[in-house]
């Protein structure tokens, strides 16, 4: 799906050129006025982009574009996101969004992104913890208290984490993912990447607020060598990167799909409680 | 070093062949390998679409292949078109393909090599 001005009576080309680089791959593009609904939210005349050059990566049959919701201090466009435009519009009371990450493998399909506020039938409100984001620059970072595998304390002390959708893993320094590898059974390293048992039981927590979210074991199995041996040997769902300072983690998707995870621009903070 | 939005990274092991997938779409537990399910979506990059949601002001959040990525459709446009995009909160850019994007060789959006670009302001290099 493209968007333009054959298909589009609304669209209006601002002509400013925008570039967004992401880890793997970047897109070049417009920056565009055009009507927009965000789950039945109207957004008219919102800007963003549209994409004239994108590499590789992005060229596929799975999405049409990437929405970012971290802050706009963020944006390359310089513009609000759709969640700071629909508050600022006052369609929703605060610029919250909340996301249950659904796992493929609990064949529930009940993934789910929430405009304004929290989705309270999807977690235990006994768990929510509020957290401060430590990130001056818009991303949303939260202090992990503790790291702990299978109860165990690893003493990875002062590390903070960002919190990110859109990336798969959980990406640590490099000295950090050894000391989480050492603590799961028969897993190994190779350069950045680590392997284990697709068949492993090790349960890691990180602790935010207090509270520990354990990442059930199926999502550090992230993928088999051999697709033929399911219960062989499995890419980890950590690897080592550098993220930025040496204590900073990135917690993609291998993390989020154990909490229900909420930001609030206005407050900047952030919320994870206990899916139910 | 940190690249000017945040280093994604969205591994879609497109060379991994398919492996044999047997047994029914039964849930998976702890401890029992990879599971059938994630092993078709896997080697298929299978976009798994979610349920309808359960409180308002709120999109599905489709999975694509085992659980690489979240995406959501909203409508862009007049008429209103539905869009698929991938829910991102390391980021803060909103964008989809440009029409001209399929028009230069009448497919779907051509890849390049990264264009060398100069943004009017890096704020985020460190």
């Amino acid at each position: 799906m493209f968007l333009g001005p054959q298909s589009s009576s609304s669209f209006v080309d601002t002509q400013t050129p925008f570039n967004v680089t992401y880890g793997l791959g970047s897109v070049n593009g417009s920056i565009i006025k055009d009507d927009l609904v965000v789950a039945g939210l109207p957004l008219p005349g919102h800007t963003f982009g549209v994409a004239s050059k994108e590499t590789d990566n992005f060229v596929t049959n799975q999405f049409d574009g990437i929405m970012g919701v971290a802050q706009s201090s963020l944006s390359e466009q310089r513009t609000l996101t759709p969640v700071e435009s629909l508050a600022e519009a006052g369609s929703i009371k605060d610029a919250i969004v909340s996301f249950k990450l659904s796992r493929l493998a609990d064949q529930t399909n009940d993934g789910e992104v929430t405009f304004g506020g929290l989705d309270q039938s999807k977690f235990d409100p006994n768990t929510l913890v509020t957290l401060q984001n430590v990130n001056k620059e818009g991303f949303w970072e939260a202090a992990i208290d503790a790291v702990s595998a299978n109860g165990t304390n690893l003493n990875l002390a002062g590390r903070t984490a960002i919190l990110d959708t859109g990336t798969t893993l959980l990406i640590v320094p490099l000295a950090d993912a050894q000391a989480i590898h050492k603590a799961i059974p028969g897993a190994q390293q190779d350069k950045n990447t680590f392997v284990l048992p697709c068949t492993t039981t090790t349960s890691l927590a990180l602790k935010f607020g207090g509270r520990d979210f354990s990442i059930d074991p199926r999502d550090l199995a992230f993928a088999p060598l051999d697709p033929n041996n399911p219960t062989g040997t499995c890419v980890s769902g950590i690897s080592a990167g550098n993220v930025g300072g040496p204590n900073e983690w990135l917690a993609g998707d291998v993390f989020l799909k154990n909490a229900y995870f909420s930001t609030n621009v206005g407050a900047n903070t952030i919320q994870l409680a206990q899916l139910t | 070093m940190r690249v000017s939005t945040l280093s994604h990274i969205i591994i879609l092991t497109h060379d991994v062949p398919s492996g044999k997938v047997s047994g029914k779409n039964a849930a998976s537990t702890a401890g029992g390998g990879f599971s059938p399910v994630d092993a078709q979506a896997l080697s298929s990059d299978t976009l798994t679409p979610a349920e309808t949601p359960t409180t308002s002001n709120s999109l599905g959040l489709d999975i694509e292949a085992n659980d690489v990525g979240y995406i959501a459709t909203v409508q862009m446009g007049t008429p209103p078109r539905d869009f698929k995009v991938l829910m991102d909160s390391g980021s803060a850019d909103l964008w989809v393909g440009a029409e001209k994007c399929q028009s230069v060789d009448g497919s779907s959006c051509v890849s390049s090599s990264l264009d060398s670009c100069s943004p009017p302001q890096l704020t985020h290099l460190h």
